[in-house]
């Protein structure tokens, strides 16, 4: 190990450090939840309406509501549903369990798997992304999303 | 012709790494995440060769066809195209800083670590299409460092052997 090595591992570390407070500052409850594909908005939901209509009065666990995300000629079609719905057969689909505690993807039908395995999102800004799929399930907060993303369009 | 066969006698460990590493599952919640082993067969092709351009050749031919073939085991299109996305990007930064001599091997496998996370990040961010991706990189950064540095020392002790078996012309 050299000099110019230590300095290399201090400065990336540095960064990621610096990176991630500027960042996540502002890691507040989000209040809203975007699923997006390809870049464009599929729906944007209210995390707080996220409630199932008929599990409203259980406690914590498992009152939240599910999306499920099919894929028609390479545009995603959202469906809601109360309880958790049998996988289609025949189209790719991601199931997205959705409550005001957290959000995660519940199964899919992805090569990887990867989103099915993140961890539940919660915080402003966090976000589960399926590549296979395009699919972006991201939690924002209240009209300070779209100034970043331009960035990228 | 002897150095066709031992580059591709490399090429061979190189495709194994892949499969050991698409083996051990290395899942933190986060995707992109990897060991990186097949990295270093890079790293020692890059510091066996007498004639720096020469290594940086030989290495970019291995780890190019390396991508190729395990994607078509492996993987899929897509993967190909992300590896080789994360490798390009890494690839000469690594040359780079292995020039530049004032870097070990740690220090030269760190920096192809970290930039191997970089690279691959922006096109995620490009495929998507959003700047989500971006909150991802910190994590990114500091797996870059670890397993660069890991594979770095392991690089190190391998290089003696390496070069006794293997000559570089």
């Amino acid at each position: 190990m050299t000099k110019a090595d230590v300095v290399v591992i201090i400065v990336c570390l540095l960064a990621a450090l610096i990176l991630a407070v500027y960042l996540f500052n502002s890691q507040e409850q989000g209040k809203l939840l975007r699923i997006s594909h390809d870049g464009e908005t599929v729906i944007t939901i209210e995390l707080a309406e996220s409630i199932s209509r008929e599990r409203q009065d259980s406690e914590s666990g498992g009152r939240g509501i599910y999306y499920l995300i099919t894929y028609e000629e390479n545009r995603a079609v959202p469906v809601r549903y109360e309880e958790r719905p049998d996988m289609p057969v025949g189209v790719n689909y991601n199931l997205v369990y959705i409550s005001p505690e957290e959000v995660w993807m519940e199964a899919a039908d992805c090569r990887d798997q990867i989103c099915v395995h993140h961890r539940p999102i919660a915080g402003n800004r966090e976000s589960i992304i399926c590549l296979p799929h395009r699919l972006v399930v991201e939690i924002a907060g209240e009209g300070q999303d779209e100034a970043l993303d331009g960035m990228v369009k | 012709m002897k150095r066709t066969v031992e580059l591709g006698f490399l090429l061979a460990v190189a495709l194994i790494l892949s499969y050991v590493e698409s083996l051990i599952p290395f899942t933190f919640g986060i995707p992109g995440i990897k060991l990186g082993l097949p990295n270093l067969i890079v790293l020692l092709l890059l510091y066996s060769a007498r004639i720096p351009a020469k290594g940086a050749r030989e290495a970019l031919l291995v780890n190019g066809l390396r991508i190729v073939l395990s994607g078509f085991l492996f993987g899929s299109l897509y993967s190909i195209l992300y590896a080789f996305a994360g490798a390009l990007f890494s690839f000469t930064v690594m040359v780079t800083a292995r020039r530049c001599r004032c870097f070990s091997m740690v220090g030269v496998s760190v920096l192809g670590g970290v930039f191997h996370n970089i690279g691959q990040t922006v096109v995620a961010m490009f495929v998507v299409e959003t700047f989500a991706v971006l909150y991802y990189l910190p994590v990114l950064l500091v797996a870059g460092v670890m397993t660069g540095a890991v594979l770095g020392i392991a690089g190190m002790e391998v290089l003696p052997y390496f070069r006794q078996h293997i000559e570089a012309k």
